[in-house]
């Protein structure tokens, strides 16, 4: 009799211990696939977009990109980094992006995840269907075990940021097009731009881009350091959807830590709170981007420097 | 005791390092603003990794379909289109090509003109001739529409 309560408990334990560590795989979505680092140009036109070659995921696939959520991630991503006026339905645009999902590279086996993405980015103007820009894009993001302990969630938090990327390199591409530049100059009757306006850096992110950033970047590989950064040990910020934070830093006498996180709009700056350690440092911040690629959070009151990159 | 944990081991290693299995299915893309029509010349780049030949059965099926069509590592200079695979493989009593890729790319730029993909599992598995002539028909089926 005991041996049959034994066995049936066992049952259910690895029962639920499978269930509960493989889980079901899931497709990646657009929240987290979405950027929300403003542009470094606007352009005065409307687009509109579509993608292909993107598949369903399905209980057998593991996590894949489906077309109409990468399409999703990519309208938010034009609307919140401002690149175009607007957004408009298929056809009704001044201009048409298309975003091919040409081989998503995905690895079966493993602790850490590591994803490849390739995309073919297009840009035609709907009023003559010049093409503006044919171009591939490439991506890469590894997910490791501290991000996710569950295979299924690992993947797809390593296809999200693999398309995380892949946009925010194919948005940049865009950016750097001078052809858009000069038909809106030429437009507006002016002459054409003698050069390429810079964007200044460092510039000091306002309340509203501090929130957005957060949004598009919930993982962040950053270091504490105000004088010596290659000293101070290296940590990564996971921020989670109901304000709450995780410090994960391997060679901290603490390597795991919570907290809370506030972004003060109003103020521009974004507050973190930490539980039982000082590491790196509770307190207000303001964000400041220092090159296309580099941010800083710089301590309100205090000499506390918080560093990290982000791909372009 | 000792079995049930290592059981219960094996299977959370199991969970938490694998991600999924595999579907049979057939997708084909092409980009709106490309006419393959127009296309004469191609080169089948000959991926080095790959002992099976894959480039020369996409090089007699393009062939076939009326293209001039060249294959090698070496990229020549002035073609239409450069056409790029990928094949993974997987073994189950025999090797079998579980999934190929077919890339027909722009070759200034590398852009992908039209994409096409195949993937069958071990059960549906098909011969590499087979594969080729699945992703080329599904790319030139897509174009014509």
């Amino acid at each position: 009799m005991k041996a049959a309560i034994y066995g049936r408990g066992t049952g259910i334990l690895i029962v639920t211990a499978v269930v509960g560590l493989t889980g079901c795989a899931s497709t990646a979505t657009r929240e987290a696939m979405s950027v929300g680092t403003p542009a470094t140009k606007s352009y005065p036109y409307s687009v509109s977009v579509q993608t292909r070659g993107g598949t369903e995921t399905s209980a057998m696939t593991g996590s894949t990109i489906s077309n109409e959520e990468l399409m999703a991630a990519v309208e938010s991503s034009i609307t919140q980094s401002k690149l175009f006026k607007s957004v408009v339905q298929r056809g009704n645009g001044d201009y048409e992006l298309t975003v091919i999902v040409t081989q998503l590279t995905k690895p079966v086996f493993g602790a850490s995840f590591t994803v490849d993405l390739e995309t073919g980015w297009s840009l035609v103007k709907a009023s003559d269907k010049s093409v503006v820009m044919r171009k591939v894009i490439k991506s890469s993001h590894t997910a490791t075990l501290d991000d996710a302990i569950v295979g299924a969630t690992r993947m797809r938090m390593a296809v999200e940021g693999a398309a995380r990327k892949n946009i925010a390199q194919g948005l940049q591409a865009i950016a750097d097009l001078g052809a858009l530049d000069a038909d809106a100059r030429s437009e507006r009757g002016q002459a054409p731009a003698p050069a390429p306006v810079a964007v200044t850096y460092p510039r000091t992110l306002s309340g509203q881009e501090i929130a957005a950033h957060f949004a598009s970047y919930p993982s962040i590989e950053a270091r504490r350091g105000e004088g010596t950064p290659t000293r101070q040990a290296p940590f990564t910020l996971r921020i989670g959807a109901d304000r709450t934070v995780e410090r994960s830093c391997p060679n901290c006498f603490t390597p795991k830590a919570s907290g809370s996180m506030v972004v003060k709009q109003d103020d521009a700056t974004v507050c973190f709170e930490w539980s039982r350690v000082p590491y790196p440092a509770s307190g207000c911040f303001k964000l400041v981007q220092t090159s296309a690629t580099d941010f800083q959070l710089r301590g309100v009151g205090m000499e506390t420097v918080i560093r990290y990159s982000l791909a372009p | 005791m000792k079995g049930t944990a290592l059981l219960l081991a094996a299977l959370a290693i199991v969970a938490t390092t694998t991600a999924g299995c595999a579907i049979n299915r057939a997708t084909a893309t092409i980009d709106p603003s490309v006419n393959l029509g127009s296309l004469k010349t191609m080169h089948v780049a000959k991926d080095p990794k790959d002992d099976n030949g894959i480039d020369v059965l996409i090089a007699e099926k393009l062939r076939s379909r009326g293209y001039s069509v060249t294959t090698g590592t070496e990229k020549p200079s002035a073609v239409d289109a450069v056409v790029t695979y990928v094949d993974r493989w997987r073994w189950d009593i025999t090797m079998y090509m579980l999934e190929l890729t077919i890339a027909i790319r722009d070759p200034r730029n590398d852009y992908p003109l039209a994409r096409g993909n195949s993937y069958h599992t071990s059960l549906t598995r098909k011969s590499p001739a087979e594969m080729v002539d699945e992703v080329l028909a599904n790319i030139f089926r897509e174009a014509g529409k």
